[in-house]
């Protein structure tokens, strides 16, 4: 590995792991600080020895898929896989009224009702602020793939929601 | 969309407490200086995996299922289960329940049965070769091309831009279709449509020929058919828009419901726009015994006993946040989890449905899930435990 590279991954790093912080946070919640900053390092680590690999179009996303497969292997090694993977936080406490709190609780309800990919492309896009294309990189599949599947999924949920809201 | 995701937006684990390095120059100076050995990695690896296994204490009632250790009778080969990759159920396994750290106190409030069901347990048959297996699907929707392979991804994308992807990392592989339209990425999707689309009986012929031809064992029942506009903006900037239908089906084995779905949507025109569903065969049917959806909920309890420490339920304010669950009704259907040996099945799987209280406001709906297996022959065994965690 020449200085070059060492550049590159230093500014990677530096403004991508914020981001991927999040990403982890977001699907292994709570986790302790020192777990997540392994998790981030674990990361890098692969970051660090592909970096010829990321493409420059793409960074995060293609990070945010190498935390991923952090996170599978993680998973893979637990026994009680449910317990920290991502649960929704709390309701914010300052919401002011009761139809506030009923509105998120049809939320959690209607994302709980969500396949899995439905719900993954969703929060991918909603939470970590992928486009189609950073999602076609992040799946890799192509951004018109990507495109549809978040149209059906947002379609799916959208349609989970009002079922809730109207029982 | 925008006002769901800033609905989404609010619910975001990380929008509060934002994840903050610690020393990012140091993290740099540390992985450039010296590329972890696999050794190195390994026992680095271990440590994260142990400290995350730690952290698994917390669990939720569906965990009880999700790595446990079928010891089975003599006539029967173990099961070692490694995960339900399926339906990741533990993600929002009660999601309804607003607090992570609750114990949860399951209750009757209607009769269950009392006697164990027959539902039979399958091994999945995988296609043992993912590029061709790929190909084959892409040729039944009409796409030719070569497949193209990243990770666990294979790609066949045909000249007109149409493309197949099929992807094996879940406990069942699971098969992509998407259309070249529109060519441009949709901006918005809305429930309301004002051009007139296919009639739900001919989608449904065309979506059970398409399946005809994919030539899987599975079975599709309930289907539900929806109908929405994607809004877009064309190449020239001009707004596009196109109307579009689907049905999605329950895949159903042995007209026992399973947590995979068959979806496929049309435009205007009849043509077929996208499709997703599993891919997978059935091997023998295995009868596994299995409890009771009475003695099911007795489970729950005992998992949230072992699984939460402090005081016993509602003894003092130093244990966890109690909340009483009532189970109104039970349902079984086949869930797909992943063994430990890398093979994939179908396993009976209770969900029981109920509601719980809340501070400040109505009850929340919930559901758990149990595995049907008896219990005795059911359990977590430490030393397998410890294996699992060092794979």
């Amino acid at each position: 590995m020449g200085a070059p590279d060492e550049d590159r991954f230093a500014r990677l790093v530096h403004e991508h792991s914020g981001a991927v912080g999040n990403y982890l946070r977001r699907r292994l919640y709570p986790l302790s600080p020192s777990d997540l900053d392994d998790l981030v390092e674990e990361t890098m680590i692969v970051v660090w020895r592909r970096i010829d690999s990321v493409p420059t179009d793409a960074e995060l996303p293609w990070m945010l898929g190498v935390a991923r497969n952090v996170l599978r292997n993680a998973r893979r090694a637990k026994n009680r896989r449910s317990a920290v993977e991502s649960r929704l936080a709390p309701a914010p406490d300052d919401a002011s009224a009761e139809e506030h709190v009923i509105a998120d609780e049809s939320m959690r309800h209607a994302l709980a009702s969500l396949p899995d990919d439905d719900r993954e492309i969703l929060l991918l896009n909603a939470w970590d602020g992928l486009d189609t294309h950073a999602l076609g990189v992040y799946f890799v599949i192509s951004t018109n793939a990507a495109a549809v599947r978040l149209s059906r999924a947002q379609h799916r949920f959208r349609e989970l929601l009002n079922e809730t809201q109207v029982r | 969309m925008s006002d769901l995701s800033d609905r989404l937006a609010a619910l975001d684990p990380a929008a509060h407490s934002p994840y903050e390095a610690r020393n990012l120059d140091e993290m740099i100076s540390r992985i450039v200086a010296s590329s972890p050995s696999g050794a190195a990695r390994s026992a680095w690896w271990q440590r994260v995996q142990l400290r995350l296994a730690a952290a698994l204490i917390l669990g939720t009632a569906l965990g009880a299922g999700t790595v446990a250790l079928l010891q089975g009778g003599t006539s029967l080969a173990p099961l070692a289960i490694q995960t339900n990759v399926a339906r990741h159920p533990g993600t929002f396994s009660t999601t309804e329940v607003p607090q992570s750290f609750e114990e949860t106190n399951f209750v009757l409030a209607a009769t269950l049965t009392p006697s164990s069901p027959q539902s039979p347990s399958f091994k999945l048959s995988i296609p043992p070769h993912s590029a061709r297996e790929a190909l084959r699907l892409a040729s039944a929707f009409g796409v030719v091309g070569a497949v193209h392979r990243r990770g666990d991804d294979w790609t066949v994308a045909g000249a007109s831009g149409a493309s197949l992807d099929y992807q094996t990392s879940g406990a069942t592989p699971q098969w992509y279709y998407s259309s070249t339209t529109p060519k441009v990425a949709p901006a918005t999707a809305s429930s309301s449509v004002d051009v007139a689309l296919p009639s739900h009986t001919a989608l449904n012929r065309d979506a059970l020929g398409y399946l005809k031809r994919l030539g899987f064992d599975y079975a599709v029942a309930s289907p539900v058919y929806s109908e929405s506009t994607l809004s877009t903006t064309g190449a020239g900037g001009a707004p596009v828009s196109l109307g579009e239908e689907e049905v999605s089906y329950t895949v159903t084995v042995h007209r026992v419901d399973t947590d995979q779905t068959v979806s496929f949507s049309v435009d205007a025109h009849n043509a077929l726009l996208y499709a997703q569903g599993p891919a997978f065969g059935l091997g023998a049917a295995t009868n596994y015994p299995l409890q009771s959806p009475l003695a099911g909920v007795n489970a729950l309890n005992a998992m949230e006993r072992s699984t939460l420490s402090g005081p016993a339920v509602g003894t003092g304010a130093a244990g966890p946040a109690m909340v009483h669950a009532k189970i109104t009704s039970e349902s079984i259907s086949l869930a797909t989890f992943r063994l430990r040996n890398g093979t994939s099945w179908l396993l009976p799987l209770y969900t029981y449905s109920g509601s719980v209280a809340q501070k400040g406001g109505p009850p929340a709906a919930g559901t758990w899930s149990e595995i049907a297996i008896q219990p005795a022959y059911v359990r977590l065994s430490p030393a397998e435990a410890r294996s699992v965690l060092n794979n």
